[in-house]
């Protein structure tokens, strides 16, 4: 198993594309401007000479590049210039993650990224192109010792969680489940037997829920970035066209007295806009999310999806430090939620997606197969906010929004009346966050809800609190009131439940503290 | 959160931090003086100085007077068995447990300030958070870094 192994030739194309990627503008310039002027020759030679200059060192890093897989680690060559040589030790391995973008797609190349803990990403070893049987070959391979190391330590438990929702007709395409048997007659052979799979519980998200999850998606901050670049674009395009910029006409129209025929174009305007950005975020859903997998590999969890951009990622589920429950507002009626997981992995401090769309009902079943002894409590269970802790939810917010209305009348006399409406809209969500927030201690296990505008629950189990803090000002130390900030491995931002009464916190902080249960 | 934690900060630490808010203070003057020269001369307006003393009236009272008195006030800790628990703040008053078998390695620091008066700041680090205390003589710090490297070696599989 020691011979060399180099990258998918299509690496040159790929590196290739990478380069014209970054200097697209500067070529459409080129383009645009050159072609004209008697300068063009110098330009396409120049460009002629710098697509042979990176086409050559693509050439030549594909031509360096090589690894091997040894019995306990990995040794990645390569550089053309400057030669960098990396090891990586099976045992240090966190995680393994098989990534597909849109290029690698068209080339039928995919990208391994193997991750080490506490790495930055000159630390992580990244096999950019390869074939996707070869890819998924590598990370099986990959799992598989990762696997023997945990047998080493422990007898295998049998991992055999029922399949909740198995169906056949996923959306996404089937290529990404063929490989794990591609790479049986390529076994290792310093292996006894190769580890049977154990067939783990798998959940899909099928076409109508996916539609479902899709429609009552609310990432309209990315949408409302992308109709932004489509509307000065746009406007761009239309200002030769009309003269003078439609906003003046509103404005000078607003001074002299609302023409109906403006105010109805606004309105229309504004429908059209949600009505617009609301497909695109289903369109964007859906491209993201759909082929949606998560399943038990081994001893590891596998979640994979995307139609366009592949991703895949693989972990542990005893990395897992925390679960996050979210549920938005308008799938909160629905019953459905989305579940993440806090885990350590490299630099990286994310969260990684578990599910996208489940029923709340259907959570625990999720948890049970992949993450063990977490329990999601229902909402009725929590022990809520006091009511004399509602003052401090609601006094920033309304105090912010006082402002901004009392600017607003200041500035636009009548027409600023207009801003009030979100004075109570303001105290609507600050008594929401505070009817929510609550704290519940049971079994080992402390469950956070909170509220910023989906409800979120948290998850964690005593071992994996990194730190817990009270906090509280004098007033609120007065009132018997205070927050709990909870910190664990994976986020950078501690969990807290804000201004909850004392006599709640008490108990949490006593289980706790290693030296309060003894007196 | 209840118990009362019996370490405190060394009195020595008020003396550097109001020494440091008075030597902010002092070039905050020394700007303000420069302006006021500059104005004079040049026959500017003189309204920024009388804002300038004002921020520097106030810096004075709450870097010299009050913050110091209140942080020190506020701030105690004490190292038990399994774990450390520190209170401290401001405004906020805020209690944090940091249970030893979390504890990544512990770093002292001292400044030239804080050198003149033999203090150190110790700073225990876990895998995600730091928490500092601020103002202790340097033997003290010493031998708290030592014990608490001892407690955090006792491996404790708690559960």
């Amino acid at each position: 198993m020691n011979e060399r192994r180099s990258l998918h030739p299509m690496y040159i194309v790929y590196s290739l594309f990478q380069v014209i990627k970054g200097l697209w503008p500067l070529l459409l310039l080129g383009v645009i401007r050159g072609t004209f002027s008697e300068l063009g020759w110098y330009l396409y030679a120049g460009a002629g000479a710098l697509l042979l200059v990176t086409g050559l060192h693509s050439f030549f890093s594909w031509k360096r590049f090589g690894f091997w897989l040894e019995h306990d680690r990995i040794v990645i060559r390569k550089g053309v210039l400057f030669r960098d040589e990396k090891t990586i030790y099976f045992t240090r391995i966190h995680s393994v993650n098989v990534e597909q973008s849109l290029l690698h797609r068209l080339l039928r190349i995919a990208q391994v990224k193997i991750e080490t803990p506490g790495g930055n990403k000159k630390a992580d070893g990244i096999l950019t192109a390869l074939s996707l049987p070869d890819a998924n070959d590598i990370k099986e391979l990959l799992r598989r010792h990762a696997d023997d190391q945990q047998r080493a330590h422990k007898e295998p438990e049998e991992g055999g969680a029922p399949a909740v929702q198995a169906d056949p007709d996923t959306t996404g395409d089937s290529e990404h489940a063929q490989p794990a048997a591609v790479n049986a007659e390529r076994q290792p052979d310093d292996k006894p037997t190769p580890p049977p799979l154990s067939k783990g519980a798998s959940f899909r998200l099928d076409t109508g829920m996916l539609l479902k999850a899709a429609a009552t998606s609310t990432n309209f901050g990315l949408v409302a970035a992308f109709l932004g670049a489509a509307y000065s674009l746009g406007n761009d395009l239309i200002e030769p066209l009309l003269p003078g910029s439609l906003f003046v006409d509103f404005i000078e129209d607003s001074v002299t007295g609302f023409s109906k025929a403006i105010v109805l174009f606004v309105v229309i305007a504004c429908i059209g806009f949600l009505a617009i950005a609301w497909i695109l975020s289903i369109l964007l859903y859906i491209l993201k999310y759909s082929g949606f997998e998560v399943r038990r590999e081994g001893e590891q969890i596998s979640v994979s999806y995307g139609l366009l951009e592949k991703k895949s990622f693989l972990f542990d589920p005893k990395k897992v430090q925390a679960v996050i429950v979210e549920e938005s507002f308008m799938r909160q009626p629905l019953g459905y939620a989305q579940v993440q997981l806090q885990v350590v992995s490299s630099a990286k401090q994310e969260v990684l997606l578990l599910h996208p769309f489940i029923k709340r009902s259907e959570v625990q079943t999720l948890l049970d197969s992949f993450v063990s002894r977490l329990r999601l409590p229902q909402p009725a269970q929590f022990t809520k906010a006091p009511k004399r802790a509602m003052f401090y939810y609601v006094r920033f917010p309304m105090l912010f929004a006082i402002i901004v209305c009392s600017v607003l009348i200041v500035f636009f006399k009548t027409n600023g009346l207009w801003s009030l409406p979100l004075l109570p809209l303001v105290f609507g969500w600050g008594y929401g966050c505070h009817r929510t927030a609550g704290i519940l201690l049971e079994d080992g296990q402390l469950s956070l809800q909170s509220r910023f505008v989906s409800r979120s629950t948290y998850l964690i189990r005593k071992p994996q609190i990194l730190t817990m803090s009270v906090k509280r000002s004098i007033g609120q130390e007065k009132k018997k009131v205070a927050s709990l900030l909870v910190h664990a491995l994976g986020s950078p931002m501690a969990k807290k439940a804000a201004y909850m009464d004392r006599a709640d916190i008490e108990p949490v902080w006593r289980w706790y503290s290693r030296t309060g249960r003894m007196n | 959160m209840d118990r009362a934690l019996t370490e405190r900060l060394h009195p020595d630490y008020l003396k550097v931090y109001r020494l440091n808010g008075a030597i902010t203070a002092v070039i905050s003057l020394v700007l303000v003086i420069g302006y006021l020269a500059l104005a004079l001369w040049k026959d500017w307006t003189l309204i920024p100085v009388w804002i300038g003393l004002g921020v520097l009236l106030l810096e004075c009272i709450l870097f010299i007077w009050i913050f110091p008195k209140v942080i020190y006030s506020r701030f105690k800790y004490e190292l038990f068995e399994e774990e450390l628990e520190i209170q401290s703040g401001l405004i906020f008053i805020k209690n944090v447990l940091v249970p030893m078998m979390r504890v990544q390695h512990v770093e002292l620091e001292t400044g030239p300030l804080m050198r003149k008066y033999e203090l150190a700041k110790v700073a225990i680090v876990t895998a995600a958070t730091t928490h500092v205390i601020h103002g202790l003589k340097l033997d003290e710090a010493q031998s708290l870094k030592r014990r608490i490297g001892v407690l955090a070696k006792v491996d404790d599989q708690d559960e």
